[in-house]
């Protein structure tokens, strides 16, 4: 029984990351600028939604927020190996590197507003439940991170 | 669609690595490996839930004429930790009833799991109990007019290693200055409204 109820939820799960690993990857890579981030922040948060199994009540809402807390925690350490990523910026497309690196340019809350927003299809009030933040919160973090980023992007293209 | 929309098409659509067969072998990480200062920040967020409960239990005492409910889950005490087994145990948060009132506490919850709490003007639905989320949505769904639902979480990042079991702090709410909002995706659908104590406070001191 243990074992059928373990099949499916992996199945669940799996299906969940066929679905949502692609944007949520790109997601926190845009946020984190860092491969080895999103890779293991990414990989911790399906591992996590694996273990918890049926206890977790919206699993793709669970997953991208633990993704992003997961890379902000990561983010926060001082590591001495950490760089700029710029093969990822060789295998995009350049108005797809323009922008990612017009992201790095936004603060921290600007730039998860945003990549949750564009790239994660999420609403305000999700992007708070995502965030830990509020609605209002985030929307100012939206409004002024787009607005910075337009101004960032129409610089580089001038 | 916006000219950012646009922009952000690229990510949207391009393949990311493929780590399932990482993910299947990978043995998660207790949540403290992920930074002391998720650590830190969480010690405040815990205090605030510890106390969150307390007061909302107080304050949604029915003041008379509520008989007490068939309970169906039994009033509990808070569960006793089992230190032994586990190097790091947390003891779930405990919402005190009263009468009229159905409780439930999860168990002691190893770090990097969540705990939760629940107090109800009806008996807890057992499907919840088994469901182990951390809303009762069952027990919502049958809520009559005026009943209501209290529940507290602690999710892994609040734990605060050094605190162990459960550390707790007396802090008073007013639910008058509470975000009340109707049901969102999470909750079960209804007319009903959600008062949210506590959440909004981490990070402040």
């Amino acid at each position: 029984m243990n074992d059928l109820r373990g099949r499916v939820i992996e199945s669940e799960i799996e299906r969940l990351y066929r679905d949502h690993s692609g944007r949520l990857w790109w997601a926190v890579l845009a946020f984190a600028h860092d491969r080895e981030v999103a890779n293991d922040a990414v990989a911790e948060a399906f591992a996590q939604a694996l273990r918890r199994g049926l206890a977790i009540r919206d699993p793709a809402r669970w997953v991208w927020r633990a993704a992003f807390r997961i890379a902000a925690g990561e983010l926060k350490q001082p590591r001495s190996d950490r760089y700029t990523d710029n093969q990822l910026v060789y295998e995009m497309s350049e108005p797809a590197s323009d922008l990612i690196e017009a992201l790095r340019k936004l603060s921290p809350k600007q730039r998860a507003a945003v990549v949750l927003h564009h790239v994660g299809g999420y609403s305000a009030a999700e992007i708070a439940s995502i965030l830990g933040s509020t609605r209002a919160a985030v929307k100012v973090h939206l409004s002024q991170g787009r607005k910075r980023l337009r101004m960032v992007l129409e610089e580089d293209d001038e | 669609m916006s000219d950012l929309d646009e922009r952000f098409r690229e990510l949207r659509e391009k393949p990311a690595p493929d780590q399932w067969q990482d993910i299947q072998r990978r043995d998660p990480q207790p949540a403290q490996a992920h930074g002391r200062s998720r650590l830190l920040a969480a010690g405040v967020a815990l205090f605030v839930a510890a106390a969150a409960f307390v007061i909302l239990a107080r304050a949604f005492v029915p003041s008379t004429g509520t008989t007490a409910p068939a309970d169906q889950t039994s009033s509990t005490s808070p569960p006793s930790p089992t230190l032994s087994e586990a190097p790091v145990v947390f003891l779930a948060p405990y919402l005190n009833g009263g009468t009229g009132w159905s409780t439930y506490s999860s168990p002691p919850a190893k770090e990097g799991d969540p705990s939760y709490a629940w107090a109800s003007t009806i008996p807890i639905v057992q499907a919840d109990v088994q469901y182990g989320a951390a809303i009762p949505p069952s027990t919502i769904e049958h809520l009559p007019a005026n009943g209501i639902v209290v529940t507290v979480e602690v999710v892994p990042s609040e734990y605060q290693s050094s605190s162990v079991p459960f550390p707790y702090a007396e802090r008073s709410y007013d639910l008058g200055s509470a975000t009340v909002r109707g049901p969102e995706a999470e909750e079960p659908e209804g007319n009903y409204s959600v008062y949210i104590s506590g959440l909004p406070l981490r990070g402040r001191t």
